[in-house]
Protein backbone atom coordinates (compact mmCIF):
# COMPACT_ATOMS: atom_id res chain seq x y z
CA UNK A 1 0.00 0.00 0.00
CA UNK A 2 1.51 3.28 -1.11
CA UNK A 3 2.30 5.32 2.16
CA UNK A 4 -0.90 8.16 1.48
CA UNK A 5 -3.47 6.08 0.87
CA UNK A 6 -5.81 5.86 3.13
CA UNK A 7 -8.91 4.22 1.87
CA UNK A 8 -9.04 1.58 -0.33
CA UNK A 9 -12.18 -0.34 -1.67
CA UNK A 10 -12.08 -3.10 -3.99
CA UNK A 11 -15.19 -4.74 -5.59
CA UNK A 12 -17.19 -3.75 -3.02
CA UNK A 13 -21.13 -5.00 -3.02
CA UNK A 14 -23.97 -4.61 -0.95
CA UNK A 15 -27.25 -6.09 -1.04
CA UNK A 16 -29.92 -5.78 1.45
CA UNK A 17 -32.33 -8.32 3.23
CA UNK A 18 -34.93 -8.38 0.60
CA UNK A 19 -32.36 -8.57 -2.13
CA UNK A 20 -31.66 -4.71 -3.44
CA UNK A 21 -28.54 -3.98 -5.04
CA UNK A 22 -26.99 -1.10 -3.56
CA UNK A 23 -23.60 -1.32 -4.08
CA UNK A 24 -22.53 -3.31 -6.89
CA UNK A 25 -18.42 -3.59 -7.83
CA UNK A 26 -17.03 -0.49 -6.31
CA UNK A 27 -13.15 0.27 -6.81
CA UNK A 28 -11.11 2.94 -5.57
CA UNK A 29 -7.99 4.19 -3.41
CA UNK A 30 -8.27 7.66 -2.03
CA UNK A 31 -5.39 9.47 -0.63
CA UNK A 32 -4.31 11.26 2.71
CA UNK A 33 -5.64 15.00 2.65
CA UNK A 34 -7.74 14.41 -0.49
CA UNK A 35 -11.74 16.41 -0.87
CA UNK A 36 -13.80 14.80 -2.62
CA UNK A 37 -16.97 15.17 -3.77
CA UNK A 38 -19.48 12.56 -4.02
CA UNK A 39 -22.88 13.21 -5.97
CA UNK A 40 -25.84 11.30 -7.78
CA UNK A 41 -29.51 10.83 -7.57
CA UNK A 42 -31.41 9.27 -4.19
CA UNK A 43 -30.51 5.86 -4.67
CA UNK A 44 -27.64 5.76 -6.22
CA UNK A 45 -25.89 4.44 -3.29
CA UNK A 46 -23.94 7.39 -1.75
CA UNK A 47 -25.02 7.11 1.33
CA UNK A 48 -24.79 3.22 1.72
CA UNK A 49 -20.88 4.13 0.03
CA UNK A 50 -20.23 6.66 2.82
CA UNK A 51 -21.57 3.94 5.94
CA UNK A 52 -18.90 1.31 4.77
CA UNK A 53 -16.33 3.41 5.28
CA UNK A 54 -17.29 3.64 8.72
CA UNK A 55 -17.79 -0.11 9.13
CA UNK A 56 -21.26 0.25 9.85
CA UNK A 57 -22.17 -1.66 6.85
CA UNK A 58 -20.11 -4.82 6.21
CA UNK A 59 -19.62 -5.45 2.68
CA UNK A 60 -21.70 -8.83 0.88
CA UNK A 61 -18.46 -8.89 -1.25
CA UNK A 62 -15.43 -7.09 -1.90
CA UNK A 63 -13.34 -4.95 0.95
CA UNK A 64 -13.19 -2.06 2.16
CA UNK A 65 -9.55 -1.00 4.24
CA UNK A 66 -9.10 1.84 5.87
CA UNK A 67 -5.26 2.45 6.42
CA UNK A 68 -4.74 -0.75 5.53
CA UNK A 69 -6.77 -2.43 7.83
CA UNK A 70 -9.84 -4.20 6.51
CA UNK A 71 -13.34 -2.69 8.43
CA UNK A 72 -14.62 -6.26 8.43
CA UNK A 73 -11.92 -7.41 10.83
CA UNK A 74 -11.11 -4.01 12.61
CA UNK A 75 -14.27 -2.04 12.79
CA UNK A 76 -13.44 -0.23 15.70
CA UNK A 77 -10.22 0.99 14.15
CA UNK A 78 -12.25 2.21 11.08
CA UNK A 79 -14.60 4.76 13.63
CA UNK A 80 -12.00 5.85 15.05
CA UNK A 81 -10.24 6.76 11.94
CA UNK A 82 -13.19 7.57 9.69
CA UNK A 83 -15.96 9.90 11.60
CA UNK A 84 -19.62 10.05 10.15
CA UNK A 85 -21.48 13.32 10.06
CA UNK A 86 -25.07 12.15 9.99
CA UNK A 87 -27.45 14.06 7.20
CA UNK A 88 -30.05 13.85 10.17
CA UNK A 89 -28.06 16.07 12.77
CA UNK A 90 -31.13 15.15 15.36
CA UNK A 91 -29.97 11.77 15.02
CA UNK A 92 -27.23 11.85 15.99
CA UNK A 93 -27.68 13.42 19.29
CA UNK A 94 -26.95 11.45 22.49
CA UNK A 95 -25.95 13.62 24.97
CA UNK A 96 -28.51 16.01 27.60
CA UNK A 97 -25.88 19.32 26.74
CA UNK A 98 -23.95 20.50 23.92
CA UNK A 99 -20.63 19.62 25.85
CA UNK A 100 -21.76 16.59 26.80
CA UNK A 101 -22.94 15.19 23.21
CA UNK A 102 -19.52 16.08 22.45
CA UNK A 103 -17.95 14.22 25.01
CA UNK A 104 -19.53 11.44 24.07
CA UNK A 105 -17.56 9.81 21.45
CA UNK A 106 -13.87 10.40 23.24
CA UNK A 107 -15.11 9.03 26.37
CA UNK A 108 -16.10 5.94 24.02
CA UNK A 109 -12.80 5.26 23.46
CA UNK A 110 -12.05 5.30 27.28
CA UNK A 111 -9.73 8.31 26.71
CA UNK A 112 -8.97 10.05 30.27
CA UNK A 113 -10.67 12.38 31.60
CA UNK A 114 -8.06 15.19 31.24
CA UNK A 115 -7.91 14.48 27.46
CA UNK A 116 -12.14 14.20 26.95
CA UNK A 117 -11.98 17.58 28.35
CA UNK A 118 -9.23 19.06 25.85
CA UNK A 119 -10.84 17.33 23.10
CA UNK A 120 -14.33 18.84 23.82
CA UNK A 121 -12.50 22.30 24.60
CA UNK A 122 -10.64 22.11 21.07
CA UNK A 123 -14.03 20.99 19.15
CA UNK A 124 -16.08 23.69 20.68
CA UNK A 125 -13.90 26.33 20.04
CA UNK A 126 -13.13 25.11 16.64
CA UNK A 127 -16.88 24.96 15.98
CA UNK A 128 -17.38 28.41 17.44
CA UNK A 129 -20.25 26.41 19.98
CA UNK A 130 -18.58 27.87 23.21
CA UNK A 131 -21.14 30.21 23.49
CA UNK A 132 -23.75 27.15 23.56
CA UNK A 133 -21.73 24.76 25.38
CA UNK A 134 -24.56 24.46 28.22
CA UNK A 135 -27.28 24.18 25.84
CA UNK A 136 -29.48 21.59 25.36
CA UNK A 137 -28.73 20.17 21.73
CA UNK A 138 -33.01 20.01 21.09
CA UNK A 139 -32.99 23.39 21.08
CA UNK A 140 -30.28 24.73 18.87
CA UNK A 141 -31.09 26.01 15.44
CA UNK A 142 -30.34 23.96 12.34
CA UNK A 143 -26.99 24.90 11.52
CA UNK A 144 -25.59 25.04 14.88
CA UNK A 145 -26.73 21.20 15.04
CA UNK A 146 -25.13 20.74 12.06
CA UNK A 147 -22.40 22.53 13.50
CA UNK A 148 -22.39 20.29 16.71
CA UNK A 149 -23.04 16.99 14.93
CA UNK A 150 -18.90 17.66 13.13
CA UNK A 151 -17.87 18.66 16.57
CA UNK A 152 -18.96 15.37 18.26
CA UNK A 153 -17.44 13.44 15.29
CA UNK A 154 -13.74 15.89 14.81
CA UNK A 155 -13.84 15.57 19.29
CA UNK A 156 -12.77 11.68 17.89
CA UNK A 157 -9.52 12.89 16.31
CA UNK A 158 -10.14 10.63 12.65
CA UNK A 159 -8.24 11.28 9.36
CA UNK A 160 -10.85 11.20 7.49
CA UNK A 161 -14.47 13.14 7.63
CA UNK A 162 -17.79 11.84 5.71
CA UNK A 163 -20.07 14.71 5.67
CA UNK A 164 -23.58 12.80 4.31
CA UNK A 165 -25.49 15.65 3.07
CA UNK A 166 -24.14 18.70 5.19
CA UNK A 167 -26.17 21.37 3.51
CA UNK A 168 -29.41 19.89 3.57
CA UNK A 169 -32.31 22.32 5.47
CA UNK A 170 -29.84 24.47 6.56
CA UNK A 171 -30.66 28.75 5.09
CA UNK A 172 -27.84 30.24 3.34
CA UNK A 173 -25.70 31.81 6.35
CA UNK A 174 -25.87 27.97 7.41
CA UNK A 175 -24.24 26.54 4.52
CA UNK A 176 -21.86 29.07 4.65
CA UNK A 177 -21.03 28.52 8.05
CA UNK A 178 -20.71 24.49 7.71
CA UNK A 179 -18.96 25.34 4.39
CA UNK A 180 -16.16 27.42 6.28
CA UNK A 181 -15.95 24.83 8.88
CA UNK A 182 -15.64 22.11 6.61
CA UNK A 183 -12.83 23.52 4.42
CA UNK A 184 -10.91 24.60 7.94
CA UNK A 185 -10.57 20.80 8.86
CA UNK A 186 -9.62 19.95 5.31
CA UNK A 187 -7.05 22.68 5.84
CA UNK A 188 -6.14 21.16 8.92
CA UNK A 189 -5.14 17.87 7.58
CA UNK A 190 -8.32 15.89 7.49
CA UNK A 191 -9.06 14.13 4.34
CA UNK A 192 -12.85 14.96 3.61
CA UNK A 193 -15.67 13.30 1.47
CA UNK A 194 -18.98 15.66 0.83
CA UNK A 195 -21.58 13.94 0.32
CA UNK A 196 -24.02 16.09 -1.32
CA UNK A 197 -26.25 16.79 -4.61
CA UNK A 198 -25.51 20.55 -3.86
CA UNK A 199 -22.55 20.62 -5.73
CA UNK A 200 -22.79 23.95 -6.28
CA UNK A 201 -22.34 24.73 -2.87
CA UNK A 202 -18.75 23.14 -3.21
CA UNK A 203 -17.43 22.36 -5.83
CA UNK A 204 -14.44 24.77 -6.05
CA UNK A 205 -13.72 23.18 -3.25
CA UNK A 206 -12.95 19.29 -3.87
CA UNK A 207 -10.02 18.23 -5.87
CA UNK A 208 -11.96 15.13 -7.26
CA UNK A 209 -14.95 14.58 -8.52
CA UNK A 210 -17.22 11.00 -7.63
CA UNK A 211 -20.83 10.22 -9.14
CA UNK A 212 -22.33 7.47 -7.92
CA UNK A 213 -25.37 6.07 -10.68
CA UNK A 214 -27.22 2.72 -10.23
CA UNK A 215 -24.64 1.71 -7.38
CA UNK A 216 -22.00 1.86 -9.58
CA UNK A 217 -19.18 4.57 -10.11
CA UNK A 218 -20.25 6.33 -12.73
CA UNK A 219 -17.53 8.86 -12.98
CA UNK A 220 -14.60 9.74 -11.05
CA UNK A 221 -12.37 13.10 -12.10
CA UNK A 222 -12.08 16.63 -11.20
CA UNK A 223 -14.97 18.89 -10.58
CA UNK A 224 -14.07 20.95 -13.92
CA UNK A 225 -14.21 17.44 -15.92
CA UNK A 226 -17.23 15.97 -14.45
CA UNK A 227 -19.43 19.23 -14.63
CA UNK A 228 -20.61 18.39 -18.12
CA UNK A 229 -21.76 14.89 -17.32
CA UNK A 230 -23.87 15.33 -14.15
CA UNK A 231 -27.18 16.14 -15.56
CA UNK A 232 -27.22 12.53 -17.25
CA UNK A 233 -26.81 11.16 -13.28
CA UNK A 234 -29.78 13.27 -11.66
CA UNK A 235 -27.76 16.47 -10.97
CA UNK A 236 -28.79 19.82 -11.58
CA UNK A 237 -26.38 21.32 -13.48
CA UNK A 238 -24.69 24.47 -12.35
CA UNK A 239 -25.35 27.45 -13.54
CA UNK A 240 -22.06 28.60 -14.52
CA UNK A 241 -21.39 25.35 -16.94
CA UNK A 242 -18.77 25.86 -19.10
CA UNK A 243 -17.55 28.73 -16.91
CA UNK A 244 -14.93 28.83 -14.27
CA UNK A 245 -15.28 25.85 -11.83
CA UNK A 246 -13.99 27.89 -8.83
CA UNK A 247 -16.85 30.13 -8.95
CA UNK A 248 -19.12 26.81 -7.36
CA UNK A 249 -19.11 27.96 -3.52
CA UNK A 250 -21.34 29.69 -1.80
CA UNK A 251 -18.45 30.96 -0.11
CA UNK A 252 -18.14 34.01 -2.31
CA UNK B 1 -37.90 20.38 18.48
CA UNK B 2 -37.05 22.87 20.77
CA UNK B 3 -40.86 23.03 21.41
CA UNK B 4 -41.03 20.42 24.11
CA UNK B 5 -40.30 21.50 27.56
CA UNK B 6 -41.74 18.28 29.31
CA UNK B 7 -39.30 15.05 30.51
CA UNK B 8 -36.09 16.70 29.39
CA UNK B 9 -33.35 17.23 31.36
CA UNK B 10 -32.87 20.72 32.33
CA UNK B 11 -29.16 22.10 32.79
CA UNK B 12 -28.32 23.46 36.11
CA UNK B 13 -26.89 23.99 39.14
CA UNK B 14 -29.09 23.67 42.17
CA UNK B 15 -28.30 21.36 44.77
CA UNK B 16 -30.56 19.07 43.40
CA UNK B 17 -28.75 18.66 39.87
CA UNK B 18 -25.69 18.48 41.81
CA UNK B 19 -27.19 15.62 43.81
CA UNK B 20 -25.87 12.29 43.88
CA UNK B 21 -28.21 10.15 41.80
CA UNK B 22 -28.02 7.55 44.16
CA UNK B 23 -29.72 9.88 46.67
CA UNK B 24 -32.13 11.36 43.91
CA UNK B 25 -33.09 7.72 43.33
CA UNK B 26 -33.61 6.69 47.25
CA UNK B 27 -35.94 10.27 47.50
CA UNK B 28 -38.05 9.61 44.59
CA UNK B 29 -38.65 5.74 45.72
CA UNK B 30 -39.44 7.02 49.54
CA UNK B 31 -41.63 9.75 47.81
CA UNK B 32 -43.51 6.54 45.98
CA UNK B 33 -43.58 4.38 48.74
CA UNK B 34 -45.31 7.37 51.25
CA UNK B 35 -48.09 7.97 47.94
CA UNK B 36 -48.75 4.24 48.55
CA UNK B 37 -48.51 3.55 52.12
CA UNK B 38 -50.10 6.89 53.49
CA UNK B 39 -52.99 8.91 53.35
CA UNK B 40 -53.99 12.26 52.30
CA UNK B 41 -51.62 14.30 55.27
CA UNK B 42 -49.30 12.86 53.35
CA UNK B 43 -49.71 13.88 49.76
CA UNK B 44 -50.04 16.97 51.18
CA UNK B 45 -46.58 16.54 52.48
CA UNK B 46 -45.69 15.01 49.22
CA UNK B 47 -47.20 18.08 47.33
CA UNK B 48 -44.81 20.87 49.60
CA UNK B 49 -41.98 19.10 49.04
CA UNK B 50 -42.41 18.75 45.37
CA UNK B 51 -42.96 22.10 44.86
CA UNK B 52 -39.85 22.90 47.20
CA UNK B 53 -37.50 20.99 45.25
CA UNK B 54 -39.13 22.36 42.02
CA UNK B 55 -38.70 26.17 42.96
CA UNK B 56 -34.97 25.00 44.38
CA UNK B 57 -34.71 23.09 41.02
CA UNK B 58 -35.65 26.09 38.72
CA UNK B 59 -38.38 24.48 37.50
CA UNK B 60 -41.46 26.12 36.39
CA UNK B 61 -44.92 25.00 35.67
CA UNK B 62 -45.59 27.64 33.06
CA UNK B 63 -42.54 26.54 30.74
CA UNK B 64 -44.72 23.10 30.26
CA UNK B 65 -48.33 23.40 30.78
CA UNK B 66 -49.74 22.90 27.51
CA UNK B 67 -47.96 19.02 27.39
CA UNK B 68 -49.69 18.84 31.29
CA UNK B 69 -52.91 19.16 30.09
CA UNK B 70 -52.50 15.29 28.26
CA UNK B 71 -51.36 13.94 31.84
CA UNK B 72 -54.73 16.22 33.62
CA UNK B 73 -56.73 14.60 31.09
CA UNK B 74 -55.41 10.96 31.95
CA UNK B 75 -56.16 12.30 35.79
CA UNK B 76 -59.44 13.32 34.67
CA UNK B 77 -59.91 9.98 33.11
CA UNK B 78 -58.66 8.10 36.56
CA UNK B 79 -61.07 10.67 38.45
CA UNK B 80 -64.11 9.81 36.31
CA UNK B 81 -63.59 5.68 36.57
CA UNK B 82 -62.87 5.97 40.03
CA UNK B 83 -65.48 8.21 40.82
CA UNK B 84 -68.44 5.54 39.01
CA UNK B 85 -66.68 2.45 40.57
CA UNK B 86 -67.02 3.20 43.67
CA UNK B 87 -70.41 4.97 43.96
CA UNK B 88 -72.16 2.23 45.78
CA UNK B 89 -70.28 2.95 48.49
CA UNK B 90 -71.59 6.60 48.40
CA UNK B 91 -70.92 9.65 46.80
CA UNK B 92 -68.27 11.18 49.34
CA UNK B 93 -66.63 7.58 49.38
CA UNK B 94 -66.77 8.37 45.90
CA UNK B 95 -65.86 11.48 45.63
CA UNK B 96 -62.96 11.23 47.65
CA UNK B 97 -61.36 8.22 46.87
CA UNK B 98 -61.42 9.93 42.59
CA UNK B 99 -59.60 12.85 43.77
CA UNK B 100 -57.05 10.85 45.73
CA UNK B 101 -56.02 8.54 43.22
CA UNK B 102 -56.12 11.40 40.24
CA UNK B 103 -53.62 13.62 42.96
CA UNK B 104 -51.46 10.37 43.62
CA UNK B 105 -51.29 10.19 39.88
CA UNK B 106 -50.34 14.12 38.89
CA UNK B 107 -47.73 13.65 42.22
CA UNK B 108 -46.07 10.75 40.55
CA UNK B 109 -46.27 12.61 36.82
CA UNK B 110 -44.38 15.41 38.80
CA UNK B 111 -42.32 13.76 40.55
CA UNK B 112 -41.05 11.81 36.69
CA UNK B 113 -40.89 15.46 35.71
CA UNK B 114 -38.48 16.72 38.28
CA UNK B 115 -36.66 13.73 38.20
CA UNK B 116 -35.42 13.75 34.60
CA UNK B 117 -35.39 17.66 34.61
CA UNK B 118 -32.21 17.32 37.19
CA UNK B 119 -30.94 14.18 36.41
CA UNK B 120 -29.00 13.41 33.38
CA UNK B 121 -28.78 10.10 31.03
CA UNK B 122 -25.45 9.54 31.75
CA UNK B 123 -26.40 9.23 35.29
CA UNK B 124 -29.22 7.29 35.18
CA UNK B 125 -26.86 5.21 33.27
CA UNK B 126 -24.23 5.20 36.35
CA UNK B 127 -26.63 4.77 39.12
CA UNK B 128 -28.92 1.50 37.44
CA UNK B 129 -25.10 0.44 36.41
CA UNK B 130 -24.18 1.06 40.06
CA UNK B 131 -27.55 -0.85 41.36
CA UNK B 132 -27.32 -4.06 39.11
CA UNK B 133 -23.40 -4.70 38.76
CA UNK B 134 -23.28 -6.82 42.26
CA UNK B 135 -26.28 -9.04 40.93
CA UNK B 136 -24.74 -11.90 38.94
CA UNK B 137 -26.12 -12.75 35.62
CA UNK B 138 -27.58 -9.18 34.98
CA UNK B 139 -26.04 -7.81 32.06
CA UNK B 140 -25.89 -4.15 34.13
CA UNK B 141 -23.88 -2.85 31.33
CA UNK B 142 -26.82 -3.24 28.81
CA UNK B 143 -29.63 -2.76 31.44
CA UNK B 144 -28.12 0.61 32.33
CA UNK B 145 -27.70 1.98 28.49
CA UNK B 146 -31.29 0.95 28.10
CA UNK B 147 -32.56 3.08 31.01
CA UNK B 148 -30.82 5.99 30.00
CA UNK B 149 -31.41 5.70 25.97
CA UNK B 150 -35.06 5.45 27.12
CA UNK B 151 -34.70 9.13 28.22
CA UNK B 152 -33.03 10.17 25.35
CA UNK B 153 -35.90 8.93 23.11
CA UNK B 154 -38.86 10.74 25.33
CA UNK B 155 -38.38 13.78 23.89
CA UNK B 156 -37.86 12.32 20.18
CA UNK B 157 -41.03 10.72 21.03
CA UNK B 158 -42.92 13.76 22.32
CA UNK B 159 -41.77 16.07 19.29
CA UNK B 160 -42.89 13.00 16.96
CA UNK B 161 -46.72 13.57 18.67
CA UNK B 162 -46.14 17.77 18.38
CA UNK B 163 -45.26 17.19 14.82
CA UNK B 164 -47.76 14.69 13.51
CA UNK B 165 -50.51 16.55 15.32
CA UNK B 166 -49.36 20.11 13.80
CA UNK B 167 -49.17 17.97 10.51
CA UNK B 168 -52.79 16.80 10.66
CA UNK B 169 -53.96 20.30 11.82
CA UNK B 170 -52.46 22.04 8.68
CA UNK B 171 -54.18 19.36 6.29
CA UNK B 172 -57.84 19.76 8.33
CA UNK B 173 -58.23 16.16 9.68
CA UNK B 174 -57.65 16.91 13.25
CA UNK B 175 -61.51 17.23 14.03
CA UNK B 176 -62.34 13.71 14.42
CA UNK B 177 -63.46 13.45 18.18
CA UNK B 178 -63.21 9.77 19.25
CA UNK B 179 -60.24 9.44 20.76
CA UNK B 180 -60.11 5.62 19.89
CA UNK B 181 -59.26 6.69 16.33
CA UNK B 182 -57.62 10.06 17.11
CA UNK B 183 -55.57 7.68 19.39
CA UNK B 184 -54.58 5.31 16.03
CA UNK B 185 -54.24 8.18 13.77
CA UNK B 186 -51.10 9.04 15.53
CA UNK B 187 -49.54 6.04 16.58
CA UNK B 188 -49.48 4.43 13.22
CA UNK B 189 -47.00 6.90 11.72
CA UNK B 190 -45.58 7.94 15.05
CA UNK B 191 -44.17 4.19 15.35
CA UNK B 192 -43.38 4.44 11.89
CA UNK B 193 -41.13 7.68 12.60
CA UNK B 194 -39.45 6.41 15.56
CA UNK B 195 -38.65 2.83 14.41
CA UNK B 196 -37.02 5.09 11.66
CA UNK B 197 -35.06 7.51 14.31
CA UNK B 198 -34.54 4.53 16.30
CA UNK B 199 -32.47 2.79 13.86
CA UNK B 200 -30.50 5.66 12.73
CA UNK B 201 -29.88 6.25 16.38
CA UNK B 202 -28.24 2.82 16.62
CA UNK B 203 -26.16 3.60 13.98
CA UNK B 204 -24.99 7.29 15.29
CA UNK B 205 -24.02 5.45 18.57
CA UNK B 206 -22.30 2.48 16.69
CA UNK B 207 -19.93 5.41 14.33
CA UNK B 208 -19.40 7.28 17.83
CA UNK B 209 -17.87 3.38 19.13
CA UNK B 210 -20.63 3.18 21.63
CA UNK B 211 -19.91 0.84 24.32
CA UNK B 212 -22.42 0.24 27.19
CA UNK B 213 -20.42 -0.42 30.00
CA UNK B 214 -18.58 2.96 29.35
CA UNK B 215 -19.85 5.38 32.33
CA UNK B 216 -20.13 9.12 31.02
CA UNK B 217 -20.69 9.90 34.35
CA UNK B 218 -18.99 9.33 37.92
CA UNK B 219 -21.16 8.67 41.24
CA UNK B 220 -19.27 10.54 44.55
CA UNK B 221 -20.54 10.55 47.65
CA UNK B 222 -20.09 13.43 49.41
CA UNK B 223 -21.57 14.89 53.11
CA UNK B 224 -24.08 17.51 51.87
CA UNK B 225 -25.98 14.67 49.62
CA UNK B 226 -26.41 13.16 52.77
CA UNK B 227 -27.96 16.44 54.35
CA UNK B 228 -29.81 17.64 51.13
CA UNK B 229 -31.31 14.07 51.39
CA UNK B 230 -32.51 14.00 54.85
CA UNK B 231 -33.97 17.33 54.68
CA UNK B 232 -36.34 16.01 51.42
CA UNK B 233 -36.60 12.71 53.20
CA UNK B 234 -37.28 13.77 56.98
CA UNK B 235 -40.42 15.19 57.10
CA UNK B 236 -42.04 12.12 55.20
CA UNK B 237 -40.16 9.74 58.04
CA UNK B 238 -42.04 11.79 60.76
CA UNK B 239 -45.29 11.84 59.41
CA UNK B 240 -44.90 7.97 59.21
CA UNK B 241 -43.91 7.64 62.67
CA UNK B 242 -47.33 9.87 63.70
CA UNK B 243 -49.21 8.01 61.64
CA UNK B 244 -48.06 4.39 62.80
CA UNK B 245 -48.50 5.34 66.67
CA UNK B 246 -51.35 7.81 66.82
Amino acid sequence: MPDNLIIEVQDLTHSFLDGTLALRGINLTIKQGEFILCAGRNGSGKTVFSRHLNALYQPSSGWVKIDGRSTAKAPYYARRTVGLVFQDADSQIVGQTVRQDIAFGPQNLRLPKEVVEERVELALHTLDLHDLADHRPHQLSGGEKRRLAIASVIAMEPAVIVFDEPFSNLDYPGVQSVLRHILALHHSGHTVLLVTHDIEKAAAHANRMIIFDKGKIAIDTTPQSALPEVEKFGIRPPRILGGDVNELTWLK
Amino acid sequence: MAEIAILHYHPGTSALHRLDPRFKVLLMLGYIAALFAGNWIHYLAVTLLLTTASISADLHPNSFKRELKVFLFLALIIFTSHFFASFQDGYETALQKGLFLAWRFMLIVWLGILFTAVTEPSELHAVVYWLLRPIPGIPAGRLAAHASLSIVIIPLLLDGVHEIREARKARGIDRCRNPVKRFRSIMNPLMEKLLMQMEELALALESRSFDESVLHSSLLFKGRDAVCTMLFLLPLIVLQVVYIYL
